[in-house]
């Protein structure tokens, strides 16, 4: 079963892969996330804009259990595992059930390679554990090997395989930014979600990670819940698009009618300030 | 030394300078005070008195102020107030002796080689069995002609070469193969290299071989170490030309995969798989001929020294995770052998031999260490520290107290000693002479040698990269599916069943198993072994187990301070501090866990899994 | 089991006063100070000194036995703050200053105890020995059916003055307003001209005083020995943890709690020395079930 372009097939009846239903967070007396509910179809890139401080990470990190919210339902419906509500999942059943993410100010394990990092992601769900790696276990070799392999394919998609043995911390921005893609993608995802990859880029950066995830999304059929505030990336890339406003939807749709909506408008207005000194 | 300063100096004392001399000062006094008599309560403040009018207060008020002094000038150097061009010399020696000897020509190569095997051979002098007498002219020559000589000449001359083969590698690869390049030479090199080896040795080899000697019939155990020994060194020599056979079809196969992999293959493969095999053969060998000082210092303390600190090293090191009562873990192998030797009040259902505890003791140790880890090892990582501690402890006070079970203070019966009784093979533990000693030093190294390699391919398979995840960044690496509970937990049960096996060990070369063997002490030690060799490298922490051990058995007997047995402890402590103010990653360190701490001082990821950073980091 | 009780409350008062420190620092800094116990040891050796040349007869006036007192307790209280914060200015600040992973906090940490502790075996001697005692054992009253002594009620005034005190520090005083700024976020409070080392220090010398102090008490109870802060210390971490760690009130309430709950058991089975097993089971147990403690975290950051 060496799926290395994972060309997972919907299997499920209903074509959503997300379901967010009245999702509310709080911390202390702060509401992050009020009554937000949202739903992604199989296949698709979608996107959530929203101006600063507008509860797109919170809603990731609902998404991927790093918070807990206190109301809402989390519904995913994954091809493997049937459907799962995500709330109170730990972050990394959540992986290991098909979701995974990047992150806003990108974190990589500073003092791995390049290779090391993606391996990472792609032996998580491996089975084999302490015995088989101190015993050099036939099960352990080939796992390594299908990872090692794995892994390579990764690099050659996200095209960093001449940094293979770099420190992540001595790369350049943009490649760490792909550097991260590619080790989210390495857990088999159905499901990516990307926290503003191409925040801290460079325009000729953008153009080639926009072409990057839609091959991902084209060639691997992996869904794409997308962050960004570039709103040229998002209205090239994305197929919808939620807005966020202080932790409510206040709009969603195409991204014809998004552009369009007066309330959007006023939302970024309001904020473009704010994002003029970011 | 210090040349003319050409500038003169504009001299200001402040404040600051004063600070410093002072501090200085005092640390000079802190010294006296440690290296003084031992002071008494019931004379008050004649301690710290007696101390100083010792003729330590002099030496060390000296020390201080001219460390002081030396200090505050260094201070005006470093700022440019004052002008020093005599310092520059000290910038000529240059201070990485490996690329000094790979940037070398033929001559300086071939004077690097005298002086290597004229410090073998002075090696060879000094932990010869006349160590304490002074060394005459035909002493010298008579060590010469002793063939425990030519297997130091051999390793020597073997490093160089591999190191030249490794210099090599990197620049000629191109070249045309030669005649040494051929494999039936590689591996006939080997095996002759093995039977030199096995000939160093045991001196009568080729005698022995050709009356047959070959065969399992030790009369004593000593003729049964001479023949396995031998039967080591040619098989290590057949695999070492094997695998200088195969390199460069390795070499191919290596193609990408990674780092670690990649460079372990395809440049110092030679040269790692000489290392590990000099290093065995010394630590196999050496023990039988150098000085009873040493023979002790190996036996009594450095070995389980390794043993424990080699288990410690996967907490801290690999895990990142602080584990203050790692003793603890030992108690429970020690009196696992001690309940199924029967040398309890509480009798087993059945004794069994002690190679068959090790296991148990394993399952014993490891099964503790989850229950104490799972419920601590949810939270940030600094209560894992403390309720290690506070579980040290009371495996102390229970063994002391719990009379009825553990003996108490009294200490236990014997507990079971290794025996092992099959056809041709005889082994027993037994009596305390050194041929005893010498048994028991195998014994751990067949203990040592399988965990080491075993933690090693740990820490570069799948767990070590996922504990290396977890210490950098934990957030993310569950984002990717890693369970840092599981491998936390996991962690801390290996690193605790090392112990377990230790305590078996220990306990079978002991006897009577007292409780003050496992006091708190004795953790914060092994922790100061792997902290002082550089949490992560087990090389590090090798050597730092030996260095520590050598140093507090050469205090015990080279006494030129006023030491006593409970002193170790004030420099050990001293050291920790030291090591995590100058030097934290260790005095070798691992590549990885350095870049994390260098990383880490950046604000870029973290370096260990203790939790959130500690506040009020700004000055 | 009333006079178990009533051990357990005055043999918990000062468990809450080293809790105490233990909770300030783990509120400014979210770390353990593990050296705290050789702030104890050295409060103990500070008020040995203090009364081994006040006290040079057993003959003195009432007058002169509280001034002697209350000069142990300042004596004793003012070492141990040295101590604190040169244990800050030696062990934590080089390692602040380069910020510094977690991890190595606590090996220096555990190294300047074990180093304090040892250094002390070498410079007075390994031996226990007992102090002259102020406080006369004349007098005795039964309340409840527990036998209290004047120690008893000198330890209660004592620390209530004491408590009373870091809370008007803590929560009235510039300084204490500096330490809850820092406590909440370092680098704001730096920017809003809280000077946060010597903010720290402060921190370090309250807990300090806390603990020389507590250190003086256990040594006049029991005897003065190098070693003599680690069980207590141990014990007074769990009372921090039981009140919520980085809870003042928490602490002290901690601190009786733990009492009482390791006495009673040691009335039912007549095992003192399962004093520090019940302890470390209360730790275990109160990490397992309620992490941030009876009463939660406060000083700033929740949770």
């Amino acid at each position: 079963m060496s799926d290395v372009t994972n060309t997972t097939t919907p299997v499920m009846t209903t074509d959503n892969i997300f379901e967010v239903q009245n999702v509310t967070l709080r911390f202390g007396g702060v509401t992050s996330l009020n009554n937000v509910s949202l739903e992604q179809h199989r296949g698709e890139i979608l996107a959530v804009i929203g101006p600063n401080g507008a509860g797109k990470t919170s809603l990731f990190n609902c998404l991927t259990g790093v918070y807990r919210p206190q109301e809402g339902i989390i519904n995913f419906h994954a091809a493997k595992h049937g459907t799962v509500d995500l709330v109170g999942k730990q972050p990394h059943r959540i992986c290991h059930m098909g979701v995974a993410r990047t992150f806003q100010t990108s974190r990589m394990f500073n003092a791995l390679t390049t290779f090391e990092n993606i391996k990472i992601g792609v032996e998580a769900s491996q089975k084999s554990g302490p015995i088989g790696a101190m015993l050099h276990l036939p099960r352990t070799r080939r796992e390594e090997r299908e990872s090692d392999h794995r892994t390579l394919d990764l690099l050659e998609l996200v095209g960093l395989t001449h940094r293979l043995n770099t420190m992540a911390d001595s790369l350049p921005y943009g490649d760490r930014r792909r550097l991260e893609i590619a080790r989210a993608l390495g857990t088999n995802p159905e499901v990516l979600l990307l926290d503003e990859p191409a925040a801290g880029t460079n325009p000729s950066e953008k153009l080639a990670l926009a072409e990057l995830i839609r091959t991902i999304n084209k060639e691997t059929g992996t869904s794409i819940l997308l962050i960004e505030h570039d709103m040229r990336l998002v209205m090239s890339l994305a197929e919808r698009i939620y807005v966020l406003n202080f932790g409510e939807v206040i709009a969603s749709g195409q991204p014809a009618q998004i552009q369009q909506n007066p309330e959007v408008v006023a939302a970024y207005l309001g904020a473009t300030a704010d994002e003029g000194d970011a | 030394m210090i040349g003319p300063s050409r500038i003169l100096p504009k001299w200001r004392l402040d404040l600051e300078d004063l600070r410093l001399f002072s501090t200085c000062l005092a640390g000079g006094l802190l010294l006296a005070v440690m290296t003084g008599p031992e002071g008494d309560l019931s004379t008050p403040l004649y301690t710290v008195g007696h101390a100083l009018f010792t003729t330590h207060v002099i030496g060390f008020i000296i020390f201080g102020v001219v460390l002081g002094a030396f200090m505050v000038y260094n201070k005006k150097v470093r700022s440019g107030i004052l002008n020093a061009t005599g310092r520059n010399w000290i910038k000529a020696i240059p201070t990485n002796v490996k690329s000094f000897i790979l940037s070398s020509g033929l001559i300086e190569k071939i004077i690097i080689g005298v002086v290597a095997l004229v410090a073998a051979l002075l090696i060879a002098d000094f932990t010869g069995p006349n160590v304490s007498n002074k060394m005459s002219w035909n002493q010298l020559v008579g060590q010469l002609l002793h063939t425990r000589t030519y297997g130091y000449i051999a390793i020597v001359f073997w490093l160089l070469n591999t190191m030249r083969v490794r210099a090599r590698s990197k620049d000629e690869v191109s070249k045309a193969p030669s005649f040494f390049d051929a494999k039936w030479v590689k591996v006939l090199g080997g095996v002759l290299a093995g039977l030199v080896f096995a000939a160093c040795a045991d001196p009568w080899l080729p005698v022995r071989f050709s009356l047959s000697y070959f065969k399992w019939s030790g009369s004593s155990d000593r003729d049964f170490f001479h023949h396995w020994t031998t039967y080591l060194w040619t098989f290590c020599g057949l695999l070492i030309g094997i695998r200088a056979a195969l390199q460069d079809q390795m070499q191919r196969r290596a193609v990408v995969v990674s780092r670690w992999k990649a460079r372990h293959i395809k440049v110092s493969a030679n040269t790692r798989f000489a290392l590990y095999a000099g290093a065995l053969f010394i630590a196999v060998e050496a023990p039988k001929f150098i000085s009873p000082f040493w023979q002790e210092t190996i036996f009594q303390q450095i070995g389980i020294f390794c043993l424990l600190a080699v288990g410690l090293n996967v907490v801290i090191g690999f895990a990142g995770l602080l584990d203050l009562g790692y003793v603890a873990f030992y108690a429970l192998g020690a009196y696992t052998n001690a309940y199924f030797s029967g040398a309890l009040p509480i009798h087993p259902p059945f004794t069994i031999n002690t190679f068959f505890v090790v296991p148990l003791a394993i399952l014993v140790a490891m099964l503790a260490g989850v229950i104490l880890g799972l419920p601590t090892l949810r939270l940030s990582g600094d209560y894992l520290a403390i309720v290690t501690l506070g579980f040290g402890e009371i495996i102390y006070v229970l063994a002391s107290n719990l009379t009825n079970i553990t003996d108490g203070a009294a200490g236990t019966g014997p507990a079971g000693s290794f025996s092992m009784n099959l056809p041709g093979v005889h082994f027993a533990l037994s009596g305390f002479a050194i041929q005893d000693d010498l048994n028991f030093y195998y014994l751990l190294l067949a203990f040592i040698i399988p965990i080491l390699f075993f933690f090693n391919s740990l820490n570069h398979s799948k767990v070590g990269r996922s504990w290396a995840a977890i210490r950098e960044d934990e957030t993310a690496a569950r984002s990717l599916g890693i369970n840092g509970l599981k491998y936390k937990v996991m962690a801390f049960a290996i690193g605790a069943s090392t112990s377990g096996v230790a305590g078996v060990l220990s306990s079978a070369k002991l006897g009577p198993i007292f409780p003050s063997d496992f006091a708190l002490q004795v953790s914060i030690t092994v922790v100061v072994l792997v902290i002082f060799g550089g949490m992560g490298s087990i090389t590090g922490v090798l050597l730092g187990a030996a260095f520590i051990g050598w140093i507090l058995q050469f205090l015990i007997f080279h006494s030129f301070i006023d030491y006593n047995q409970a002193d170790k402890y004030m420099y050990l402590g001293a050291i920790l501090i030291l090591t995590m103010i100058f030097r934290p990653q260790g005095m070798i360190p691992s590549k990885r866990r350095m870049r994390e701490f260098k990383n880490a001082e950046a604000d870029l990821g973290s370096a260990d899994a203790v939790g959130p950073a500690v506040g009020g980091g700004l000055t | 089991m009333a006079s178990f009780v009533a051990l357990g409350i005055f043999t918990g008062l000062i468990y809450s006063l080293v809790a105490i420190g233990y909770t300030l620092v783990y509120g400014v800094l979210r770390l353990i100070n593990f050296a705290h116990s050789e702030v104890l040891m050295s409060g103990g050796f500070a008020g040995y000194y203090f009364l081994h040349y006040t006290m040079k007869t057993t003959d003195v006036s009432t007058t002169l036995r509280v001034l002697i007192l209350i000069g142990a307790v300042v004596a004793s209280g003012a070492v141990g703050a040295i101590v604190a914060i040169g244990i800050e200015r030696f062990a934590y600040r080089p390692l602040r200053r380069r910020n510094a992973p977690k991890l190595t906090y606590l090996i220096s940490a555990i190294g300047a105890s074990f180093f304090l502790s040892n250094f002390a075996g070498k410079a007075f001697g390994h031996n226990p020995s007992a102090t002259a005692q102020p406080i006369t054992s004349n007098y005795s009253w039964k309340i409840l059916g527990a036998q209290i002594s004047a120690f008893d009620v000198v330890l209660l005034l004592v620390t209530a003055v004491l408590f009373l005190a870091v809370n008007t520090l803590v929560t009235k005083s510039k300084v204490g307003r500096s330490i809850r700024a820092v406590a909440q976020d370092a680098e704001t409070a730096s920017l809003m001209g809280v000077n946060v080392n010597s903010t720290i220090a402060s921190t370090f010398a309250i807990g300090g005083f806390m603990g020389g102090v507590a250190g003086l008490f256990i040594a006049m109870s029991t005897t003065v020995d190098f070693n003599m802060g680690f069980t207590p210390a141990l014990l007074a971490f769990t009372a921090a943890v039981l009140g919520g760690i980085g809870n003042i009130r928490g602490a002290m309430a901690g601190g009786v709690l733990l009492g009482i709950f390791m006495y009673v058991p040691i009335y039912w089975i007549h095992q003192p020395f399962y004093e520090p097993v019940i302890g470390f089971t209360i730790l275990v147990l109160v990490l397992m079930v309620r992490p941030t403690g009876l009463f939660g975290e406060s000083l700033g950051r929740s949770a």
